[in-house]
């Protein structure tokens, strides 16, 4: 049986419009989600799916923190001497963390 | 590893930070005492300075130069900083009888027992005045005993200007007793022109018992177990009035308070200890240029203009105007240089924020979330008050209006900008119990994204910041940091979580809720790193896990799920650790019909084709999953092994149109293959035909939704064009 295309041009989606999930989702403009995770269009025309996550670390150090606490906190410190940034946790502490790296 | 500059404070309030145009860093939760940290010393200092208590012991003697008549006697504490000196008020006066010639013995003077006093000094006035004081002498915290003063007032009043106090301005305003601590009952500050401004109130909920009398009894880790809650109100369910707390002791984890009234039952419910209510729409300001000189007369307050006496949830201060947030409204406050004399206070909308991180300035808006939803507020736009706010979450907003969002969780919610990528996230909790994901708004395109990060692992995130990225080899374009648990700050890097790159390894256990992988001596940093948050991969089963503990041993890691899995995976299942989960499903297609174009009715082509960045790499997934009309179950495809190379939509194993139920619902498509020629390069195309014949009368495909789906890896999986053929706009 034959399959040839229809007249007309495809429906092509380049223009990624984000999800709109309060909507009748055959309203939609092409590009939209009804629904999406982890994807976003941060350079036009494209589809991306998110950055990673990594950890910071402080002072050239492997690990941030000792992890037997929570984080329920953060601040930027703008010091004379430099950036630094405060993060309080659940024990009752203030802990400041200098020189922010990435663990590798 | 970070360093620890305090320990000891209430962790139910997180503390709310800012900084003076000295560069000290000020931080209050409402609960405790104030801290101030000047990037320099090795733990924070209290907020402001105490007052000594006891007036001093002036015994008159032969030897001064006084005058006969009567004096006033005080002393303060001071806490020379780096940046100047903070001054405790005037301790008690006393007032003493001289003789001419006599001098002045002070003695019987309190001890400072605050850690920042460094020095004590003593003022007392000229004879037979009462408000204005001369300096005598500083002396060394260590050195402070009897002091003897021989100088005449002649001496004393012929020093600088800054060595002459009073205790009042003709207009009543205070000055030598300015030095008040700013409050401890207040969880929100900032600096709003050159002065420290203190407001909101928290509310502490425990599990209570009450006796029948006027003692009862809190339970729980975080119930302040000092003085600092003598006179807040305590409300208890089931009991007809407020109480006021008279006194309290004990803690940890069970605090005893004593109210002003006896109870009427004897029970175990729930508490609620709050600050005194008549404050909760107070402002109070410092001192210019005084932080921690709060005197009780510098204050505004609120007024409730709308009927409904909302609690204060924060503060973002903003050129010439602070914006005070309630839980649905907001206010303006502004001044020239007195705000006692010139403050004026205007309501601005009926928009609030959930808590004081669930609004930021980015450019020149605000953007807040509340219980209607996520807005924007142009600080800088035409029109007044409510002109100004527009609400941006239409596209989301069934997350608000259907319950969707856990409205009992918002203490947790928070708003993170990042300024790099000009995205604000919207933190929230959608009934999980975890914070871990959030809703992004795309200020340039405003568009709206999903975004889901499993790396808490357990009790999610809590707040961003900026900040660079000062090691070496790393840009320092501007960053979002965001914190979580297990005390750890993340930032967005690289195309995996938690791992640098995706590692992979072998089973030898597996149960739901945990396994043992075999030897994963070469993962990156192995046996120092964290692997908490990381999200594994089962290849057979195409099931994931988050790793919540992993505990090493040996070369193995021992892990155990943030969540029970099911069905248990094989005991030998390989796994990737390290990938993130993705989607992406379209809107409902309808297909041509023959009202659309003519000849839809016969057999046609159609068919959804997808073009993408290829690479090289090995663990980034794409599949592509179909569902008819309104159904929830994807279309199944009996066709089995392959498409075309690269392209399959069921197990190796699966004999091609025998056996429905192991048709597949799922196309996969292999990212690194080259599906068409081996000569060929990777092109990045694919086309999945779904041809057919629509039926005007009959049951037939009417509509159709693609969804798009896998999981990145080592490499950023890009996507440039959905395309369907035979589908109407």
């Amino acid at each position: 049986m034959s399959e040839a295309p229809l007249a007309g041009e495809p429906l092509r989606v380049r223009d990624w419009n984000g999800i709109m999930s309060d909507a009748d989702y055959q309203d939609l403009p092409p590009g939209a989600a009804q629904w999406s995770k982890n994807t976003s269009c941060r350079k036009p025309g494209l589809l991306q799916v998110r950055q990673g996550l990594l950890e910071v670390t402080f002072d050239g150090s492997s690990q941030s923190t000792s992890e037997a606490n929570h984080c329920i906190g953060i601040a930027t410190y703008t010091h004379h001497s430099g950036e630094m940034i405060l993060f309080q946790l659940d024990d009752g502490s203030i802990q400041v963390g200098r020189d922010l790296g990435v663990i590798s | 590893m970070a360093t620890e500059i305090d320990t000891g404070l209430n962790p139910q309030q997180p503390i709310t930070w800012f900084t003076d145009r000295k560069g000290v860093i000020y931080g209050v939760n409402g609960i405790n005492r104030g801290i101030r940290w000047d990037g320099f010393a090795a733990s924070v200092g209290q907020l402001g300075v105490t007052a000594p208590v006891t007036a001093p012991t002036i015994t008159p003697d032969t030897g001064g130069a006084a005058s006969a008549g009567s004096y006033d006697c005080a002393y303060r504490y001071v806490a020379r900083d780096l940046e100047g000196d903070v001054f405790s008020n005037f301790s008690a006066i006393t007032t003493t009888t001289m003789t001419a010639n006599q001098e002045f013995n002070w003695s019987a003077m309190d001890a400072p027992t605050e850690a920042r006093v460094t020095h004590v000094q003593l003022w007392r006035t000229s004879v037979d005045q009462t408000n204005v004081y001369y300096f005598v002498e500083e002396i060394a915290k260590a050195s402070l005993g009897s002091h003897v003063d021989q100088n005449s007032d002649a001496t004393l009043q012929a020093q600088s200007e800054d060595k002459i106090t009073k205790l009042w301005r003709h207009n009543g305003e205070t000055v030598a007793n300015r030095f008040l601590p700013p409050p401890t009952d207040r969880p929100y500050g900032v600096i709003f022109q050159d002065r420290a401004w203190y407001f909101g109130g928290v509310r502490l909920k425990a599990v209570t018992t009450t006796d029948g009398d006027t003692t009862v009894v809190m339970v729980g880790n975080y119930v302040p177990a000092t003085a600092d809650i003598v006179g807040w109100h305590m409300a208890i369910d089931g009991e007809p009035i407020t109480y006021t707390v008279v006194s309290v002791s004990g803690g940890p984890g069970s605090s005893t308070i004593t109210l002003d009234t006896a109870c009427t039952t004897s029970a175990t419910t729930v508490g609620t200890l709050y600050p005194p209510i008549a404050n909760h729409r107070k402002l109070l300001y410092s001192e210019v240029d005084e932080v921690e000189s709060v005197p009780l007369a510098n204050e505004i307050t609120i007024q409730d203009n709308i009927g409904d006496d909302q609690h204060i949830t924060g503060g973002l201060p903003w050129g010439s105007t602070l914006y005070v947030f309630c839980e649905r409204s907001k206010y303006a406050v502004s001044f020239v240089r007195q705000p006692a004399v010139d403050a004026s206070v205007r309501l601005l909308d009926k928009r609030g924020a959930f808590n004081q991180n669930c609004f930021a300035a980015f450019e020149d808006s605000i953007y807040a979330m509340d219980d209607q939803g996520i807005y924007s507020y142009n600080i800088r736009g035409s029109g007044n008050g409510s002109a100004r706010s527009a609400p941006i979450s239409g596209n989301i907003q069934n997350y608000w209006r259907d319950g969707l969002i856990d409205f009992s969780a918002t203490d947790n919610f928070f708003v993170e900008v990042d300024r790099g990528t000009a995205q604000v996230r919207f933190w929230v909790q959608l009934g999980d119990g975890v914070s871990d994901r959030c809703f992004v708004w795309n200020v340039r395109r405003e568009t709206w994204d999903h975004e889901r990060y499993e790396a808490p692992a357990d009790n999610g995130f809590r707040g961003a910041c900026q900040a660079k990225l000062t090691a070496s080899g790393l840009s320092q374009k501007p960053r979002s940091l965001i914190c979580g648990s297990y005390g750890r700050i993340f930032v967005r890097e690289g195309t995996t979580d938690i791992m640098t790159q995706i590692e992979t390894a072998t089973c030898e256990a597996s149960s739901g809720t945990g396994c043992t992988l075999t030897d994963c001596s070469a993962w990156a940093g192995w046996s120092s790193r964290s692997y908490i948050g990381a999200t594994i991969l089962f290849n057979e089963t195409g099931q994931t896990a988050v790793i919540k503990t992993a505990t090493v041993s040996t070369n193995k890691l021992i892990i155990v799920y943030a969540s029970t899995i099911s069905p248990v995976p094989a005991a030998t299942a390989t796994v990737q650790v390290g990938v993130i989960p993705w989607s992406w499903t379209s809107r409902r297609l309808s297909v041509l019909t023959p009202q659309d174009t003519p000849g839809a009715d016969q057999q046609n082509k159609r068919s959804v084709q997808v073009s993408y960045t290829p690479f090289s790499g090995t663990h980034d997934t794409l599949s592509l999953r179909f569902f008819e009309n309104y159904s929830s179950t994807p279309m199944k495809f009996s066709r089995g092994a392959n498409f075309t190379a690269g392209i399959s939509v069921s197990p190796l194993t699966l004999d091609n149109h025998t056996t429905e139920s192991l048709y597949s619902d799922t196309v996969h498509i292999d990212l690194d293959v080259d599906r068409f020629s081996s000569d060929a390069p990777i092109n990045g195309f694919l086309e999945v035909i779904l041809s057919g014949q629509f039926a005007s009368m009959g049951e037939s495909l009417r509509y159709i939704t693609v969804e798009m789906s896998g999981y990145q890896g080592d490499d950023a999986i890009i996507l440039h064009e959905l395309s369907f053929a035979g589908f109407t706009k």
